[in-house]
């Protein structure tokens, strides 16, 4: 285990910034030490992630656009078909209001015109009562 | 678009060229991801999961690692066989899957061990030095650490900035406080370093 201050030499040593007196003791360590170049070697492999990940990072989130785009799609579709069903319903509602209003006033006007012989029928009955009882108007009181 | 022409334009430094490759390579290895997570307890959102990461293993080991063995933009096999790439990334989502599968607990390292298809993966990469193997595992490391971390780490490294200009950039109190922060933050990539 390296205490603070090595490691702080260390990562000076590894960005170049180190002083001659300083890369003198890091380089005798490293060919002696062996915890001291896995150190070293944790460090350096740290900084070629960093590098490495920026790429890899944006690789990533163009890969979940993919995704994202593939969502939107799919919810654009869902929505689609979603005002497609409203639409095709309140067409079916108003296709049906009217094809039963138009039944029903088709039928109202078939009731409000009677038949002629319906008519006659009932003007004679009605004639027919009248008449009889103009003719015996106390028909109804006679005692036998 | 064959496997050659797709590696090939994967190793391009063009950026458009590697982004068509990859959006080629998620629709056509959707139906792989699919296949393996669909039968083994999975759902759709984890077919797009195992997808995603199955094509940064292969983004990661191919391009920037470059731990795959590649020869006239092919990939092969420690005896020099051509392997397809539909069947490296078959063994890659399988073993992504089966993973995801131990981290949720709902198998065991033996189940694992014994459902991963070990040697399609494995064989067609180069013989790894330790170096490489740590830079594998920080560049996971880095990938689920914190943005902050990430932030300072990046300063420090690569952009070469020192402790007192850290503070100014991340707002830090004083320079003892970012160089606290990011000794905290590196620490957490090493720990990562020796669990693995």
């Amino acid at each position: 285990m390296l205490t603070n201050k090595e490691t702080e030499i260390l990562e000076l040593y590894i960005l170049g910034l180190a002083s001659d007196e300083q890369i003198k003791i890091v380089e005798e360590r490293l060919s002696s030490d062996i915890d001291y170049k896995n150190e070293y070697e944790n460090l350096l492999a740290l900084k070629q992630a960093l590098k490495l990940h920026d790429k890899y990072k944006e690789k990533k989130e163009y890969l979940k656009s993919l995704n994202k785009e593939k969502l939107t799609a799919q919810s654009l579709t869902i929505n689609y078909k979603r005002i497609l069903a409203v639409a095709a319903s309140i067409v079916l509602i108003i296709s049906i209001g009217y094809i039963i209003k138009t039944d029903f006033s088709e039928t109202e006007i078939e009731y409000a015109a009677p038949s002629p012989v319906d008519t006659l029928a009932t003007d004679s009955l009605k004639n027919d009562t009248m008449k009889n009882t103009l003719e015996n108007p106390f028909n109804h009181r006679k005692r036998k | 678009m064959n496997d050659k022409e797709l590696i090939k334009k994967l190793l391009s430094n063009n950026k458009w060229e590697v982004n068509a490759s990859l959006e080629i390579l998620y629709k056509e290895l959707k139906i792989i991801a699919k296949n393996i997570v669909l039968e083994n307890s999975g759902s759709n959102d984890d077919v797009d999961d195992v997808l995603q990461d199955g094509i940064m293993t292969l983004y990661s080991n191919l391009v920037l690692s470059k731990r795959i063995i590649v020869e006239d933009y092919l990939i092969k096999n420690k005896a020099g066989n051509i392997v397809k790439l539909s069947t490296y990334m078959y063994a890659v989502f399988r073993n992504t899957w089966f993973t995801k599968l131990r981290d949720k607990k709902w198998f065991s390292d033996k189940d694992v061990s014994e459902l991963k298809i070990s040697y399609e993966e494995n064989d067609v990469y180069k013989q790894e030095t330790e170096f490489e193997r740590k830079v594998d595992l920080i560049l996971k490391g880095i990938d689920t650490m914190g943005k902050k971390c990430k932030e300072i780490l990046t300063l420090f490294w690569l952009e070469r900035k020192r402790y007192k200009e850290i503070a100014k950039i991340m707002g830090h109190e004083n320079a003892d406080v970012s160089k606290a922060t990011k000794s905290r933050c590196q620490r957490e990539l090493k720990i990562g370093l020796n669990v693995n």
